[in-house]
Parts: C-alpha cells; structure tokens; sequence
C-alpha cells in the first residue's frame, strides 16, 4: 500500500512538473520576491523618504542683502559624524553657524535613520528570505489554492479521471498522491523562491550595505520554520480547493471557492469587528489563526494576513483550529471524491 | 476458455434520478471470448461498463470481476478499459501518457511501449503532444493503454468511433486477435455488422433491461428471411401463417417476406403447391444480426 502511494506521488509529481501552470505560478513567486528585496535595497541607496533641510544664510553688504550660504541636506549627507563636504569650505564662523544646523538636522534624521538600518537589515540574509516569504504569503496562499484546483479540476476536465481511475488505481490513493505531490510542489517552490533571493541578497552584498544589524535580526532556523509554517497554513485553503473542485467538478469553482472565502472574511471583518460577540468568533477564523502561525516565525519582519491580527489565544491554539480547518474541509473532500461517479470530460 | 465467469452480475441496477439507466441487469461474462455489448443510444451500455469499472455506484445489485466481489481494486489491475472517447492528458505525448500509466501500474518496461504502439500502428505519431491527435489516434492510444500491463479483460466502448475503412478493418482484426483463450474482450458498439464480425457472444440492451443473450450463432438460429411471389399472395399469406415453424409472415408491396429457418425454404414452396398456389420468384438468406437487432428492440419498446 505504501509503495503503491509512493508510486502514484512520484508520477502526480512527473505530471504537475510537466505542465505549464506551475512554472508559472513559481515565476510570479520568484518575479515578486524579487522585488520585494530589489525594492528594499532601491529604498536603502536612493533613500526616497529621506527629511530634507533647506539652509540659507545672507549677509547684508552696502544695505543689500547678499546670499552666503545655500544648501539642501538629505538624512544622507549628515549620516553619523559625516558634513557636507561644502561646508568643510567655509570660513571658520559661518562654517560653525552651519554645524549647529547640521547638528539639528541630525537630531531630526534619528527616527528615519531607523527606517534606513532596517532596510539595510531585511536585506541581508537570512531577513531577505524571510521579508520576500511575509510579503509575498498572500499571494501565495491566492497561487498554491490555484494549483491545487487546478491539479485536480484539470483530470475533471480532461476526462482523465476515467482512464486514471480504469487501471485499479484506487481514489482515496489517487487524491492522497495528488495532495502530496502539491504540497511538495509547494516547498520547492518556496525552496526556489528563497533560493533566488539568497542569491540577490549575496550580489547585493557585494555592492556593499549601510546601516547598523539590528539586534532581533532573523536566524536562519526561522527560514526552516518560517517556510513548515507557511506549507501548514496553506492546508486549509488547499482542502478548501480541493473540496469545491470535487463537489462540483471544475477548476474555476475550486478557485472561486478560496477567493470568496478570502475576500469575505477581508470585507466582513473589519464590519463585524464593532459587535462584542465577532471577538470570540475571530478565534476561530482562518485568517486569524494563519496570522498567528505564521507571526510565531516571522523572525524581524511580521505582517498580518488577510487582515486577521494574531489571536491572543497562542500558537497551539492557532495549529489546533487550522488542524481542525483542515480535517474538515479535507475529510469532506476525500468522501466526495470517493463516492461521485466519474462521468467524462467536462472540458474545462 | 474455462468455467470461471470473468464477469457476473446480479440485478445490477442504477437509477439517475427517475431516470433507470440500467435495470437489474443480470449476466455472465465467460473467459475467452468477445463479449458484445449491442443497445440503442441511452440503453444503459456505457453504464454498465462504468459500473464494471468503478466509476459509477450501482444504486442496486452487485456484480464481480474474476469472481472478486470484494476487492474491486485488485480486479481492475487486470483489466484494460476504453469507455468512449479516450482521453489522455493534452500536454504530454502519446507515449508520456503511457509510460505515466505504466508507472502508476508499477509493472512494465520501455520496449512493451514500444510494442504497443507499434501494435496499434502509433510508432511514428508517438512523440506528439496527445492535443494533436486526431479521433482515430486517439482511439489507438486509448487501445494502446487498455493493453497496457498484459490485461485478462478489456473492455471496449466503440473502439472504432472516429477511424477511417482501412483502420477500422485493422482495428476488428486486432480485437478479434486479442479475445484468445486467456483474454476477453467486453465489446460495446452501435456498429452491428462490426459486433458480428468480432464476437462470439452478444448482449442486448434496450432501456437498460437485458432483452436477448447468446452466441450470434444461437441468436441468428433458425431465422431467416425468404422473399416470395406467387399467383395468389393473399391466400399463399394465410397458408403460410399458419404453418407452426414459420415465425412471421407479412405482405410487402408485391411479395410476401416469411421469417423461418433458411433450411426449410423448400418446404414453403411444397406447401403452397398443395393448395395449387405457384410461386413465381423465391430469394432466401439467414438473418443478419442487424436486421434480428432492429426487431427485437422495436418490439420491446412497443412492449413498454
């Protein structure tokens, strides 16, 4: 029986990498995560939110007033004990007048000077993989739910279910095979993805970073557990998927199941939010608990999911009720599956 | 062939709604033979078949493969099936397709590939995307896979749909080829001279019910039509209705059309000459299973 799994898993994985959609679905993850880091580090150098001070001073000479000094200064040029190199040019009293203004401007730049460590700091590895995978869950919670209909909405759609099903291949078998294979698919994917910002985070490196590491820096353990954590909370939106696909034999309402589920709870939490009794409710939604999950290995960089702020109950009782999630969306899916006659293809 | 039935049902029976698709239906299935399935569109033939082979729930009844009523699974690992248009996955090739079947199937080599598809005559098509082919080819890789893994039983649902003359002709060669004594062939098709051609039994289904089973020999047995004119057509039609061995007489235009066994054509002939009545023209042939099919089921849904 476990051969046989084993089998049916490494030939659903033959068929998935053959087909175009997955590579797809991963250039989109790589294209993004790859801007997310470039992005960073374009913020980092070009520093486009930088508080900028104008400074002028004049003197008056024969009753006109004549312009000593002008310049306009970014949190860049003042940067530790750094001057403006024009300044350096002045005559000692005005060029100490101009210091205090560039003392002050320091003084200013400190709470954006934050923003710029922390910048440098999520480009640096292990952060990058962890700020590409916080950005970009969302997105690839909407990615994985679309390979998972798509994966079995697609045998529907063919009419290969049939000739699948004809040599004695057994269903329950069939769809643990196919649930396998995707979630491997999945962890590649992410394995890719973190792969190719490693290797952005390393050329960026060469072109030098500024800023100071920041003490809650990631560790590299937090990838491992970043990326379980993510295949984990993927779970309930795969099942989700899976289910609608095997209810109702199609790929667009496999897909369409998972966004109106995701779009809901986005546009009815923050209405629902307002009545005491949604808080106990809120426990006990997905996204709330993915937030949780995934917050519990975030490493610096943490960002709510959907719109779900963490639950206060904890990270067990997150796993718990995404376990839960899971199993009932997947016991569901299975039984469908097992008892639904297989008629030919639905061509879509 | 030996006295294990390869297939049986018992009161196999499937309901879609009000609709009944097959009803009670029950039949033996010897090993070693060609089986043919013959039915109207909608009388439950691809049902059954479904049936056989899992993909649909009986809502009533039971049947067993290889008297195996219990592990279905295992029973179908020995079993190749077409259930009507083959369909393969479009982004893989001909022979991907297969050797992806092979895998799951965990049995097999490269060369039984290569084989098969020359076989079915797909060699020189074989690394094609499977969106590329037309409906014949379709058909052959879809025989192709059903022989994929050396099966005990295949089963066919209109395996020739979509070929030309030359392929079709190539295809019954093939099949009948391959119901030897350790296979059997399950043959559904509306192509009736095809399903005389190929099998050595035959099922007929009309609205779901069984309504005639048997070799083709022992179905066409002691029916044949003779074509007679005579001087006296009217008084020759109640000379011959009456006689007992002489299943139906009717008038058609100028001849009379008696349904008998072709051996005793004579027979008419001295019979009419007892009541001085003189037959003029008299053609006489056995029945074709075509013509044996159209009547029996014109006559059960008349019956309905």
């Amino acid at each position: 029986m476990i051969g046989h799994l084993i089998r049916l898993t490494v030939w659903e994985w033959h068929k998935l990498r053959r087909r175009t959609l997955p590579w797809f679905l991963l250039a989109i993850v790589v294209i993004l995560m790859q801007a997310a880091v470039w992005g960073a580090y374009v913020v980092h150098r070009t520093e486009p939110f930088s508080p900028t001070y104008s400074f002028v001073t004049s003197d008056e000479v024969d009753g006109e007033e004549v312009r000593q000094f002008e310049a306009e200064w970014t949190c860049k040029d003042v940067r530790g004990d750094r001057i403006p190199p024009e300044v350096e040019e002045l005559e000692e009293e005005l060029r100490e007048k101009v210091l205090e203004h560039v003392a002050d401007f320091r003084e200013n730049c400190e709470g954006y000077e934050e923003v710029y460590n922390l910048t440098g700091n999520v480009i640096r590895l292990p952060n990058s993989i962890l700020l590409g995978f916080t950005l970009l869950q969302g997105t690839m919670f909407i990615l994985v739910s679309i390979l998972a209909a798509a994966s079995l909405g697609g045998e529907y759609g063919w009419g290969t279910l049939r000739t699948v099903l004809t040599k004695g291949t057994g269903r329950w078998q069939f769809l643990t095979a196919k649930l396998v294979a995707l979630m491997l698919m999945a962890l590649t994917g992410l394995i890719v993805a973190a792969a190719s910002v490693a290797l952005s985070s390393l050329a960026i490196g060469l072109f030098g970073l500024g800023g100071d590491l920041l003490p809650r820096s990631a560790e590299w353990l937090d990838v491992p557990l970043k990326t379980g954590m993510l295949l984990y909370s993927f779970l309930p939106y795969v099942m989700l998927a899976l289910l609608a696909t095997a209810l109702t034999s199609s790929t667009a309402a496999g897909i369409t199941a998972f966004v109106v589920y995701y779009f809901v709870e986005t546009t009815l939490k923050p209405v629902l939010e307002n009545f005491d009794w949604f808080e106990r409710v809120s426990e006990y939604l997905i996204s709330t608990n993915v937030t949780t999950v995934l917050q519990t290995s975030a490493g610096e960089v943490s960002v709510s999911f959907n719109g779900g702020e963490a639950a206060e109950t904890g990270t067990l009782h997150a796993v718990l009720v995404l376990a839960a999630y899971t199993l009932v969306f997947g016991a569901a899916a299975f039984w469908l599956f097992q008892r639904r006659d297989i008629t030919g293809a639905k061509g879509g | 062939m030996d006295g294990n039935p390869v297939i049986q049902t018992e009161g196999l029976t499937k309901r879609f709604g009000s609709i009944v698709a097959v009803d009670d239906l029950s039949l033996t299935v010897p090993r070693g033979h060609v089986f043919g399935l013959l039915g109207p569109n909608g009388s439950g033939k691809t049902t059954t078949m479904g049936m056989l082979l899992g993909l649909t729930r009986p809502t009533a009844g039971s049947f067993r493969l290889f008297g195996e009523r219990s592990n279905h699974q295992a029973a179908l690992r020995r079993v190749g099936a077409i259930v009507e248009t083959p369909t393969f996955y479009p982004y893989l090739t001909g022979r991907q397709n297969l050797a992806y079947f092979q895998g799951i199937l965990g049995r097999g080599t490269a060369q039984e590939l290569d084989d098969l598809l020359d076989q079915v005559s797909l060699a020189d098509r074989a690394d094609d995307r499977f969106h590329t082919y037309s409906l014949g080819m379709k058909q052959r890789l879809g025989l192709a896979y059903a022989l994929l893994g050396d099966p005990e039983l295949l089963f066919l649902d209109e395996p020739t749909n979509g070929m030309d003359p030359a392929g079709m002709a190539e295809m019954r060669g093939l099949i009948r080829s391959l119901g030897t004594e350790d296979r059997t062939v399950f043959l559904s098709s509306h192509l009736l001279n095809e399903v005389e051609q190929v099998c050595d039994s035959v099922v007929i289904l009309s609205k779901g019910k069984l309504i005639a089973q048997g070799s083709v020999a022992d179905l066409l047995h002691g029916r044949g039509q003779t074509r007679l004119r005579t001087t006296d057509n009217a008084q020759a039609l109640t000379i011959l209705t009456a006689l007992d061995w002489v299943e139906e007489a009717k008038l058609e235009g100028e001849a009379l059309v008696v349904t008998a066994p072709p051996e005793r054509a004579p027979e008419l002939s001295a019979a009419l000459g007892r009541a001085e009545i003189y037959v003029t023209e008299m053609t006489s042939g056995a029945e074709s299973l075509e013509s044996y099919f159209l009547e029996i089921t014109a006559e059960e849904g008349e019956a309905t």
